[in-house]
């Protein structure tokens, strides 16, 4: 059995584009193995073996109410191949039906939506915390005291604060998308 | 039990599914079976109206055999009301549209 690393940063906006990515190294024989953070372990496995989705659950993994839906899951051949705080990574061996965890657009949009607040909250913070820190860098440098330290990761802090915006706006668009496509409404 | 409830399409391929006891599996089967493959349940998506119809009590979780860690889902008799209405409320709106479309057929 062959083994490969691949290294690659993947923003939480863009999780359906990681998904597609693993997807991809399935059909090229590569099954994920395990991952954590940047790092992704494959083995191989017959090209198109397997199938993946990426889900962020409403708790910890580890819950009851959780464990209960991971044995859900389980039963319809649906496994966790790795937990990364609230996200789960789910293999499923390919059947001929596309491996989906949603079926209707009320499931799919309630899901899109809790990413989009964990990625208001994760960016809201970092803009506070991004703006404080630049604000007490200047006045440290107007004074003379300490460096102007506090700046750079304040910039820093802005700059995952804008992205996470932009990143914001592209998934509201897909989830504006969703709630269009399907059904006439009154 | 309110009347103006409509349920949608999912739930009520679930309950009608849950007349006989079926676990998770049997549930996507049956509907996909029932609607000629149209309807495939996706597993958070049953996931999340099984959730929603226990805490409604219209279906219930049936004692698992010893052995069996599979649990098996029925319909309750406030299940099979909730059934019944959305039939006829479908029924009429059938029935409402046979009229008018018939005749112009004719």
């Amino acid at each position: 059995m062959n083994k490969k690393t691949e290294y690659r940063l993947n923003f939480i906006w863009d999780y359906d584009k990681e998904e597609n990515w693993i997807n991809e190294e399935a059909k090229n024989g590569w099954r994920l193995d395990k991952y954590f953070f940047i790092k992704y372990d494959f083995v191989s496995c017959e090209p198109g073996e397997y199938e993946y989705r990426i889900q962020l659950l409403d708790e910890s993994a580890n819950s009851a109410k959780n464990r209960d839906y991971l044995a859900f899951l389980r039963e319809m051949g649906i496994n966790v191949v790795s937990k990364w705080f609230r996200w789960i990574y789910l293999e499923k061996k390919s059947d001929g039906t596309p491996f989906e965890l949603f079926s209707d657009r009320n499931s799919r949009l309630k899901h899109m939506k809790s990413v989009l607040t964990l990625i208001k909250t994760v960016g809201g913070m970092n803009g506070f915390i991004g703006v404080t820190n630049v604000l007490i860098g200047i006045i440290h440098s107007l004074n003379g005291t300490l460096y102007g330290s506090f700046n750079y990761i304040g910039v820093l802090n802005i700059l995952v604060a804008v992205l996470s915006y932009y990143g914001a706006k592209r998934l509201k668009k897909i989830s504006e998308n969703l709630e269009v496509t399907g059904e006439v409404e009154e | 039990m309110a009347d103006n409830i409509v349920l949608t399409e999912g739930v009520y391929l679930i309950l009608l599914s849950l007349v006989n006891p079926l676990h998770g599996y049997g549930i996507i089967k049956s509907v996909s079976e029932k609607t000629n493959g149209r309807v495939n349940l996706a597993a958070g998506t049953l996931y999340g109206a099984i959730s929603n119809l226990l805490n409604r009590g219209w279906i219930v979780e049936l004692d698992g055999e010893a052995g069996s860690r599979k649990k098996e889902y029925i319909i309750t008799e406030a299940g099979k009301d909730a059934l019944m209405t959305e039939y006829r409320r479908l029924k009429e709106l059938v029935m409402l549209a046979g009229d008018v479309l018939e005749e112009r057929n004719e």
